[in-house]
C-alpha cells in the first residue's frame, strides 16, 4: 500500500514535467521578447492549470 | 515479476517507435496492455498517457536543442489540442470498451492508409514570402542524413488546427497522445518535413497528455506498479529511438510508419472479434 503510495506521487510528479517544459517555453518566448507567442503558451499554460482545478474538484 | 519484465520491455519497444515517430508511444502501449496482458482499456489508456508523458519529456530537450523542434507552431496548435484533450478525458469513462477499442482500431487503420498514399511536399528553398502570423511560423534545422539545413513554411493552418482539436480529443479517449494525427497530417498536408513534424508532436504530446491523464488520475483508473514499469521502459527505449531518428531518412521512417500502424490496428481489430 505504501508502495503504491510512492508510485503514485512519483507519478504525479512524472504528469507534471510538461507543465515545467511549457513554462520554460514561455520564459523563452517573454525573454526574446515574442510578444505574440508568449501570450499563446501563456493561454495553454492556463488552460492546463483549469483543467486540474476542475478535476481536482 | 514476469509480466513487469514484460511491461518494462513493451515500454522500451514503445519508447523507441514514439520517439523515432514523435507519436509518444501510446498507440503501442495500448494495445500491449489489453492484448497481451488483459488490462482493462480504461486503466491502459491511463498508463499509456504516462508513458506519452515520459516520452515527450525525454526527446523535447534534445530535439529543441537541436533545432528540430518548431516551438511556435507547437504552442499554436496545443491552443487547440489542449481543449480537445480536456473533453476527451472527460468523456472517456462514459465509453464503453469495446467501443474505445473499435475506435482506436479504425483510427490507426485510416492514418496508415493516408501515410502510405500521400507524399511530402517539398520544403521551401527560397525565404518565404507569407506575411503575418504564418510567416512567424516558418522554420529551419539541420538535417545530418542529408548533410544541409532544411528549411520550410507552415501551410493550411486552419486544418492543422483543426485536426489538433481532433488529436486532442483522441488523446483523451484513447491514450494515444495525437502524434499518430498530428505528424501525418503536418508532414502530408502542410508542408512541415516529417523529422520536424515527429519532434514538433514530441514537445506537443506531452502537455497534451498531461490535460487528458488528470482525468483518469481523478477516477482512480492509474495503476501505479503497471505505469511505473511501463514508464522505466519507456524513457530507456526513447534514447534509442532518437539515436535512429538521426541515422534513418525520411522516407524510409514514413513507410515503416504506415506498416506499423497497420499491424497495431489489425491487432486491435482482432482482439474485439475475438
Amino acid at each position: 500500500m505504501q508502495k503504491d503510495g510512492v508510485l503514485r506521487a512519483g507519478l504525479i510528479t512524472l504528469a507534471a514535467m510538461p507543465l515545467v517544459l511549457l513554462l520554460v517555453v514561455t520564459v523563452h518566448f517573454i525573454r526574446h521578447r515574442d510578444a505574440t507567442f508568449a501570450t499563446i503558451s501563456i493561454g495553454v499554460l492556463l488552460l492546463l492549470v483549469l483543467s486540474l482545478t476542475f478535476a481536482s474538484r | 515479476m514476469l509480466d513487469i519484465f514484460l511491461l518494462f520491455c513493451g515500454g522500451l519497444a514503445a519508447g523507441a517507435f514514439g520517439a523515432l515517430f514523435g507519436l509518444g508511444g501510446g498507440v503501442l502501449m495500448v494495445p500491449l496492455l489489453v492484448v497481451a496482458l488483459h488490462i482493462p482499456i480504461h486503466n491502459a489508456i491511463a498508463t499509456s498517457l504516462l508513458t506519452v508523458i515520459a516520452t515527450s519529456s525525454a526527446a523535447t530537450a534534445r530535439n529543441v536543442r537541436d533545432g528540430i523542434a518548431n516551438l511556435r507552431l507547437g504552442v499554436s496548435l496545443e491552443l487547440v489540442t489542449v481543449l480537445g484533450a480536456i473533453a476527451g478525458g472527460a468523456i472517456a469513462g462514459l465509453i464503453p470498451p469495446r467501443v474505445l477499442m473499435i475506435m482506436f482500431a479504425t483510427t490507426v487503420m485510416l492514418l496508415a492508409f493516408m501515410m502510405f498514399r500521400g507524399s511530402e511536399p517539398p520544403p521551401l528553398a527560397e525565404e518565404p514570402a507569407d506575411a503575418g502570423f504564418l510567416a512567424q511560423l516558418h522554420a529551419s534545422y539541420f538535417d545530418p542524413k542529408l548533410g544541409r539545413e532544411v528549411r520550410y513554411g507552415v501551410q493550411r493552418l486552419p486544418l492543422a488546427l483543426g485536426v489538433s482539436t481532433i488529436a486532442g480529443t483522441l488523446s483523451g479517449l484513447l491514450g494515444i497522445g495525437g502524434g499518430i494525427v498530428k505528424v501525418p497530417t503536418l508532414s502530408l498536408y502542410c508542408g512541415v518535413p516529417i523529422k520536424a513534424a515527429a519532434a514538433t508532436s514530441n514537445f506537443m504530446i506531452g502537455i497534451t497528455a498531461m490535460a487528458s491523464v488528470v482525468a483518469y488520475f481523478g477516477r482512480g483508473e492509474v495503476l501505479p506498479t503497471v505505469t511505473a514499469a511501463s514508464v522505466l521502459g519507456v524513457i530507456a527505449g526513447s534514447r534509442a529511438g532518437l539515436w535512429l531518428a538521426e541515422r534513418t531518412h525520411a522516407e524510409v521512417l514514413r513507410r515503416w510508419f504506415g506498416v506499423v500502424m497497420v499491424l497495431i490496428a489489425t491487432q486491435m481489430i482482432w482482439k474485439v472479434l475475438h
